[in-house]
């Protein structure tokens, strides 16, 4: 694997498992934790956690955020964090850039929302779907 | 000068927590009036986070006297904007210092 996409691939799986910790430390629902699983032959990386999901999380910030799929939509695309006051927020618009300009995929999953963003460069939709995720799902494809 | 080289941190420099321990350990070693450079070399990733936490802690302990040195390293490319536009503070400073010097290089 070249090492650009080492490191990018390291920055994504890592910035999304980290979020699941950072934004459920001591709101843990029922199951603390994140799964974590790769398989580098069949090019995957799976994360998952039964937290509070994102738009729980958000909503804390912005409290008329109502749909998942406006919490989706706001946590890629803008500087804003459930941690506020504290100056975050970033990593989720960085995991989107890189996934969006590189050979790399994700499907993100929280609540009934969906994010995906084609393994090849390709821009990023958000959608409902059908099933609720508790907490966050991601697959990232590579 | 003084140079903080990220790879006595370890190769894969992840979460905010991460850090603000990385600059809690260090800080013993450096003087606040010095300039600071940090190298990226040996490093495989940082991410936004941790590069965010770790510029914040440093530039508000020397007051902006921060640069990045020069790197090819594919995370740390991908982080700078993000974080130049994030806000207006020492770290974006910081990084569009960086941004620009690359675009020059070029």
């Amino acid at each position: 694997m070249p090492e650009d996409l080492a490191s990018l691939l390291t920055l994504v799986a890592a910035e999304i498992g980290d979020n699941s910790f950072a934004h459920n430390v001591g709101n843990w629902p029922d199951v603390p934790g994140v799964f974590y699983a790769y398989d580098i032959a069949k090019r995957v990386i799976v994360l998952a956690d039964r937290g509070r999901g994102v738009k729980a999380t958000l909503q804390q910030v912005r409290p008329n955020l109502t749909t998942d799929v406006d919490a989706l939509t706001v946590a890629f695309t803008e500087i804003v964090s459930g941690r506020n006051p504290e100056k975050r927020g970033n990593g989720l618009k960085v995991v989107r850039n890189v996934v969006e300009s590189k050979e790399i995929g994700l499907l993100f999953r929280s609540g009934i929302g969906l994010v995906n963003i084609p393994t090849g460069p390709g821009l990023m939709h958000i959608k409902m779907t059908d099933g609720n995720i508790r907490g966050t799902y991601a697959v990232i494809l590579f | 000068m003084q140079t903080i080289q990220l790879k006595k941190f370890g190769s894969v420099l992840v979460s905010r927590p991460a850090g603000l321990e990385a600059f809690n350990a260090i800080r013993p070693q450096l003087n606040p009036d010095e300039a600071i450079q940090i190298d990226f070399d040996e490093v495989l990733t940082v991410t936004p986070s941790w590069l965010d936490e770790f510029l914040t802690q440093l530039t508000n302990y020397n007051e902006g006297k921060v640069d990045l040195l020069p790197t090819n390293n594919a995370s740390v490319l991908a982080a700078l904007p993000v974080l130049g536009e994030a806000r207006k503070d020492f770290v974006a400073a910081t990084v569009l210092r960086a941004i620009q010097r690359r675009k020059d290089s070029e």
